[in-house]
């Protein structure tokens, strides 16, 4: 169990990780986007 | 001001105008403007094949001709073998010992700094290649041919330097910690240790040669070599040359487990960093868990060190290795194996962002002792006052806490930035067309926020 005094301690971590997480997911969105046009684009007609 | 001992630093109490998180908040923007940048700018390949200048054939006699490498080997040689004497016959207080300080903090911080910046300035002074080079020209002299040597195993590579690099910093900051001095390591285990590796390493260059050994596997010729490809001088051909500031990085990572050396070089800093602060909790976790089974207690705490250590390695392998998979995603890559090699340099700028965040303070406040009392009562024990300076102390109030973070932001933002430019320089190699060359990018992008991000929030809990 963790003292309460002491979980903005151990919790900062989270805000240091936001910024990975905003670039890695705007990466795997635009990746998804890519491969959806990829995709439409080889259909015929 | 107070003052709070850590392992490898003296910090004092922030005032920070804003909290340190939103500053890896500010340096992940300042990445990803700059990504964005050298995407719409830097569309052909600047630093491979860069042009050089070379320079003077006076001025390259001078400083690579043989009077200027013997005395600078010889020079070498007496300094190490002077620390392995005061290791051994000195006092036993760390701090007092001309040792500790000298190999390091003055060695093995130093000579990443400015070789950063000069090139490799450690090769002429490299004290085992000085006298692998003065054997083997003495052993023609005599048999009146070269001697043979055994061919390196090529799948080898830089692996020895890579393990190497970890036992020095394991040497120094687990098997030699103790907290409250800048190196705690037992002046006395340091002499042995420098003894041992000079033993090895000149069996080493007996067996495969001098130069084929320093480039591969001898520790500090490929970890300072490392980092002197940045500089802007090098030689070729016993000649002197002026290059463009870290283009040489980009030939760098060609041998074998070249990647390994620099992720080992990022990691132990990290490892240091962290173990005052970030991991703090989980070492003790698991060293209790460890000494509930009975084990001895010294060696509970060793192996819980080291354990976190390879952690510390598996984890920044694993961030780079989740880098160069994505990258192989975009049409056109070339194998990962060839992506794992080729992008292996630009972790380089980052691997010296890391050592100047974390030992850069350590080391103004440690070359204040190095150049002070310890120059002139090497020995530590009280009887010599060589230049007069053995009463002299360390001013540590020459950097203040707020200095020292905005260098350590500064420091790490930077590494980063030139990071991303020689992965976009190398990108725009391996995908001509520009699009997807940036397109790979990203995940390299990932890489270095992920990268500043952990350094900043290891040096804010440290300094917390």
């Amino acid at each position: 169990m963790l003292p309460l005094a002491h979980v903005g301690h151990y919790a900062i971590w989270v805000l240091y990780v936001i910024p990975v997480l905003i670039v890695v997911g705007a990466i795997l969105r635009s990746a998804i986007a890519v491969r959806r046009e990829d995709r439409e684009d080889g259909k015929p007609g | 001001m107070s003052f709070l001992p850590f392992a490898h630093a003296l910090v004092s109490r922030q005032d920070l105008p804003v909290p340190a998180w939103l500053f890896a908040w500010g340096a992940s923007i300042v990445l990803i403007v700059s990504f964005f940048a050298l995407s719409a700018g830097w569309r052909t390949p600047r630093f491979e094949q860069a042009p050089t200048r070379r320079l003077g054939a006076g001025l390259s006699r001078a400083l690579l001709g043989l009077p200027a490498q013997i005395v600078c080997g010889a020079i070498g040689v007496f300094l190490l073998g002077f620390a392995i004497y005061a290791g051994l016959e000195g006092t036993e207080a760390p701090d007092r010992n001309f040792a500790l300080t000298f190999l390091f903090v003055t060695c093995w911080l130093g000579f990443p700094f400015f070789s950063a910046i000069f090139g490799d300035i450690f090769r002429p002074f490299n004290p085992w290649r000085s006298v692998g080079r003065a054997v083997g020209a003495g052993f023609q002299a005599i048999a009146g041919q070269r001697s043979g040597h055994l061919a390196y195993p090529e799948w080898l590579g830089r692996w020895p330097a890579a393990i190497g690099l970890l036992a020095v910093v394991w040497l120094e900051v687990i098997y030699g910690a103790s907290g409250g001095v800048a190196v705690g390591l037992d002046p006395h285990a340091a002499g042995v240790a420098a003894l041992v590796y000079s033993a090895y390493t000149l069996a080493m260059m007996a067996a495969f040669g001098v130069e084929e050994w320093c480039e591969r596997g001898e520790v500090f010729s490929v970890y300072f070599g490392m980092f002197g490809r940045l500089g802007i001088f090098g030689s070729r051909d016993g000649r002197l040359e002026r290059r463009r500031p870290f283009a040489a990085a980009t030939t760098w990572a060609t041998i074998p487990g070249s990647a390994a050396v620099v992720i080992a070089s990022i990691a132990s800093t990290s490892y240091d960093g962290a173990s005052e602060g970030a991991f703090k909790d989980g070492i003790e976790q698991v060293f209790e868990w460890l000494a509930d089974t009975g084990m001895n207690l010294t060696t509970a705490l060793r192996l819980t060190d080291t354990i976190f250590m390879l952690a510390c390695f598996a984890g920044v392998g694993l961030v780079y290795l989740l880098g160069v998979r994505g990258m192989r995603t975009v049409p056109g890559a070339p194998s990962l194996a060839k992506l794992r090699t080729g992008f292996a340099h630009t972790l380089i700028p980052i691997a010296l962002a890391y050592l100047v965040a974390h030992y850069f303070s350590l080391f103004v406040f440690q070359e204040q002792a190095q150049f002070g009392y310890l120059l002139s009562d090497p020995l530590g024990n009280g009887h010599t006052d060589l230049f007069g300076t053995a009463g002299s102390g360390i001013d540590f109030r020459l950097l203040s806490a707020n200095a020292i973070w905005y260098v350590q932001v500064g420091a790490l933002v930077i590494g980063h930035v030139i990071g991303l430019m020689l992965a976009h320089d190398r990108a725009l190699v391996y995908w001509p067309e520009y699009r997807k060359a940036t397109a790979s990018q990203y995940w390299m992008l990932a890489v270095m926020v992920a990268f500043t991000c952990f350094g900043l929030y290891l040096l804010s809990v440290s300094n917390g």
